[in-house]
């Protein structure tokens, strides 16, 4: 019931500014962000759906990190090019080069294999928990059972394994 | 940015496909801080790339280690450490490092330098690639005595009734028909399986354990002592598409093996040369192997006449 949504569109609107503004930190993109919202909601291409509120919140969210990637990858590119117009003519480099997009793609596995690395390099139980969650797709609850630990020992050792991979992501 | 606020946003980021989610409380708490929003998406982006790169990753890092039930018995308990126990008693007997027995009338040597590799192919189509700065022996009429010092990846057809062996590290590997890679310098010696199976045993005599695909074994030539732990198959030889794969695979070793692609001599400090080294490394020119690794393991780079010294210590 496309319609339906419409209607928790508009009755959440003001509710859905306020989280992306804090989500985005930024007035013109939460403003962007919502505006997005609604050509998706009004061209119904969603079809009917539960909770619309959390299903409206849900989009938010994932748009904001659509976003972020993008953002992510154009540094990853433009460090790329960089690079790359560092050694060469730069009379004649682009960013749209695809010479650059070729050294974009060498970071890119770079990070893959630091990724790896950094998941080889977990402490054990970490390790064995982000495998079996994040790349075996074995839920929270299968995991505990698997290792033999509890709910919440997944989710500690989970926590351990993302700041650890998020540092080992960040630093150069 | 304090780790409060980071375990915040990952208690929030891992409920927020609950049904259920607070929305509210999470743009209560966006709202409280901007480090918050920071914080969060920190680590979604580390969350998505991982997501991204799912099927990639779970082939480069080795499968969590559950004890298999075919090698139990020799199968360490705990993961990175040499073990006592069946597997030591089993190569406890490989002393010295006395030269090849048994001389052929016409051994053939292949060697390669620095840089260079090539595919050596046997008569029955066994296919052997030799890396960098290594030395392949190929003895007996039927070409099966093999001896390698360094880096090779060997595709061995199965052949009933054969009985090709293949010398490295002090140890004899047999009962061959399959696809393994071995790495071996004067002190550490790993083999890893990527199909099929092998038996090794301390060349001297001694038991011989099997080594089935999806293992690897590690042996201090030293001390004698081994230990076996899982290996993803996808990442055994890699090393031949630009990519060095370990898994606590010491440092020694691991050096031993850089000096093959960064162009001089890599070493390590005895205080650090047991320490187990798992990672990824891409090849690419080489130059950056040395720093890469340093960086992991919170090493410090020593640059000594023509040679890289690792030692303990932030750069």
């Amino acid at each position: 019931m496309e319609g339906g949504l419409e209607t928790v569109y508009h009755s959440c609107r003001a509710e859905l500014l306020r989280f992306l503004l804090a989500r985005t930190g930024s007035a013109a993109e939460a403003e962007d962000i919502l505006q997005d919202i609604w050509l998706r909601v009004g061209q119904g291409r969603s079809g009917p759906v539960a909770n619309g509120r959390a299903y409206l919140y849900r989009v938010a969210q994932n748009l904001v990190l659509d976003r972020l990637r993008e953002a992510r990858r154009r540094a990853v590119r433009e460090q790329g090019w960089m690079e790359m117009a560092a050694g060469v003519d730069l009379r004649h480099a682009d960013p749209a080069d695809p010479n650059a997009d070729a050294l974009a793609q060498m970071t890119e596995r770079e990070e893959v294999a630091r990724l790896a690395s950094a998941i080889a390099n977990l402490p054990a139980g970490a390790r064995r928990a982000f495998q079996l969650h994040k790349l075996e797709g074995l839920s929270h609850d299968e995991v505990a059972q698997r290792l033999g630990i509890s709910r919440s020992g997944v989710e500690k050792h989970m926590a351990v394994a993302m700041k650890y991979l998020r540092r080992a992501l960040s630093e150069d | 940015m304090t780790e409060t606020i980071l375990d915040q946003a990952i208690a929030w980021h891992r409920a927020q496909d609950d049904a259920d989610f607070d929305w509210d409380g999470f743009t209560l708490w966006l709202e409280a801080d901007p480090a918050h929003r920071t914080a969060f998406d920190s680590i979604a982006l580390v969350d998505a790339r991982i997501v991204e790169h799912r099927a990639t990753l779970a082939a480069l890092v080795p499968p969590v280690d559950m004890p298999g039930p075919a090698i139990a018995a020799e199968a360490p308990r705990r993961r990175r450490r040499w073990v006592g126990g069946g597997v030591a008693a089993a190569l406890a007997l490989a002393v010295a490092i006395p030269a090849l027995r048994s001389p052929a009338p016409q051994p053939a040597d292949y060697r390669t330098g620095p840089g260079q590799g090539r595919t050596i192919l046997l008569k029955d189509g066994s296919r052997i690639a030799l890396a960098a700065s290594s030395h392949l022996r190929v003895e007996g009429a039927a070409q099966d005595r093999l001896a390698l010092e360094g880096s090779a990846l060997f595709d061995i057809p199965h052949r009933p009734g054969r009985t090709m062996t293949i010398e490295a590290g002090g140890q004899r590997i047999s009962d061959i028909g399959t696809r393994f890679d071995i790495l071996a310098d004067a002190r550490t010696m790993r083999v890893a399986v990527a199909e099929g199976r092998i038996s090794i045993a301390p060349r001297d005599g001694g038991d011989a354990i099997p080594l089935p695909a999806g293992r690897q074994l590690l042996v201090d030539r030293l001390t004698h002592r081994g230990a076996t732990s899982a290996v993803s198959p996808g990442t055994v030889g890699s090393w031949r598409q630009g990519r060095l794969v370990y898994e606590a695979v010491p440092l020694s070793l691991v050096a031993s093996d850089l000096s093959r692609y960064a162009g001089v001599p890599v070493r390590v400090g005895a205080d650090v040369a047991d320490r187990p080294f798992s990672g990824v490394l891409i090849v690419g020119d080489g130059s950056g192997l040395v720093g890469e690794v340093a960086q992991f393991m919170d090493l410090r780079t020593v640059h000594q006449g023509g040679a890289v010294l690792l030692r303990a210590g932030a750069r």
